[in-house]
């Protein structure tokens, strides 16, 4: 089998399949629906059961988001917890882009910064039952574009053909 | 080149699909695998024993709840064997590529190698 070289325009379609799985394996992260309708549901609680309940579910909200995290966390490390989160593969980190990473932790720090610039400042909601308005949209952007949201994040994620080891374009 | 560039396994273009698959992910279930090379699945099987009998791919089969599934990945020689057989592949390409701007640029003076590392 290994006798015969692939002539050119093979050797060109080859490598093209190649690239086109490869992009395939990167754009694969996608999970079941009712994962962001869990998040969803989550954010929202959190952010308008003050209005409700009062500051004192504040610790408790919050502490429930941070369980929510690590329980996702750690599924997704694990081949089952995947699956039953609905995702199919894991994506090698090595395929996800450096500028990205640094793109999503420096918009991670803005946020925070943010949020508690807000809350040194503010005193108080500058309107009733603005948490659970915020839980709404949040919320609910999340559950209903969450699937459209996570694909974005995926092609902004994902490594262009040339910067990937050993693809079309280069060996090492 | 020589042939022994080439991996002989790899150059069937359905498990070099399959084996481009794998290269991006850690892990992949054999369903996503299925459907994402259009086979079917005593189709990719075969192909998968095949892999794995050359070392290529590892295989793990468990349950969620009580359904049975099968989880694919790249082992460390697939991934070499790919990128080698790849990096072949490249290098037929240029050489035709030089082959060619070679061919052309007898009467024009040009100077051929349109990009691409290929290092060889």
């Amino acid at each position: 089998m290994s006798d015969r070289l692939p002539p050119a325009d093979e050797a060109a379609r080859a490598l093209r399949d190649v690239e086109q799985q490869r992009s395939r394996s990167r754009a694969s992260t996608r999970e079941s629906r009712w994962v962001s309708v869990v998040f969803g549901l989550v954010i929202f609680a959190q952010l308008a059961a003050p209005d409700f309940f009062g500051d004192g579910v504040r610790p408790w909200a919050s502490w429930a988001v941070v369980v929510l995290l690590l329980a996702y966390q750690t599924m997704l490390r694990t081949r089952r917890g995947s699956a039953l989160l609905g995702r199919p593969t894991r994506v090698r980190r090595e395929e996800i882009s450096p500028r990205f990473t640094a793109a999503a932790r420096i918009t991670i720090l803005l946020v925070l910064v943010a949020g508690f610039a807000l809350a040194l400042f503010l005193d108080g909601p500058p309107f009733p039952y603005m948490g659970t308005a915020l839980g709404v949209v949040l919320g609910g952007t999340l559950i209903f574009f969450g699937g459209t949201l996570q694909q974005s994040l995926n092609s902004l994620a994902t490594r262009g053909p040339r910067d990937m080891p050993g693809a079309v374009h280069g060996s090492h | 080149m020589a042939p022994t560039d080439f991996d002989g396994v790899l150059l069937d273009p359905t498990r070099l699909s399959i084996v481009a698959l794998l290269a991006g992910v850690e892990w992949a279930e054999f369903g996503w695998v299925r459907d994402e090379a259009g086979l079917s699945p005593s189709a990719l099987s075969k192909q998968i024993s095949t892999l794995e009998a050359k070392g290529y791919v590892e295989v793990e089969k468990g349950y969620v709840g009580k359904r049975p599934r099968t989880w694919v990945n790249l082992t460390a020689d697939g991934r070499r064997a790919l990128e080698s057989h790849v990096a072949a592949l490249n290098r037929i390409v240029e050489d035709s590529r030089r082959a060619g701007a070679a061919g052309g640029s007898s009467g024009t003076g040009g100077t051929g190698g349109t990009g691409g590392t290929g290092e060889g």
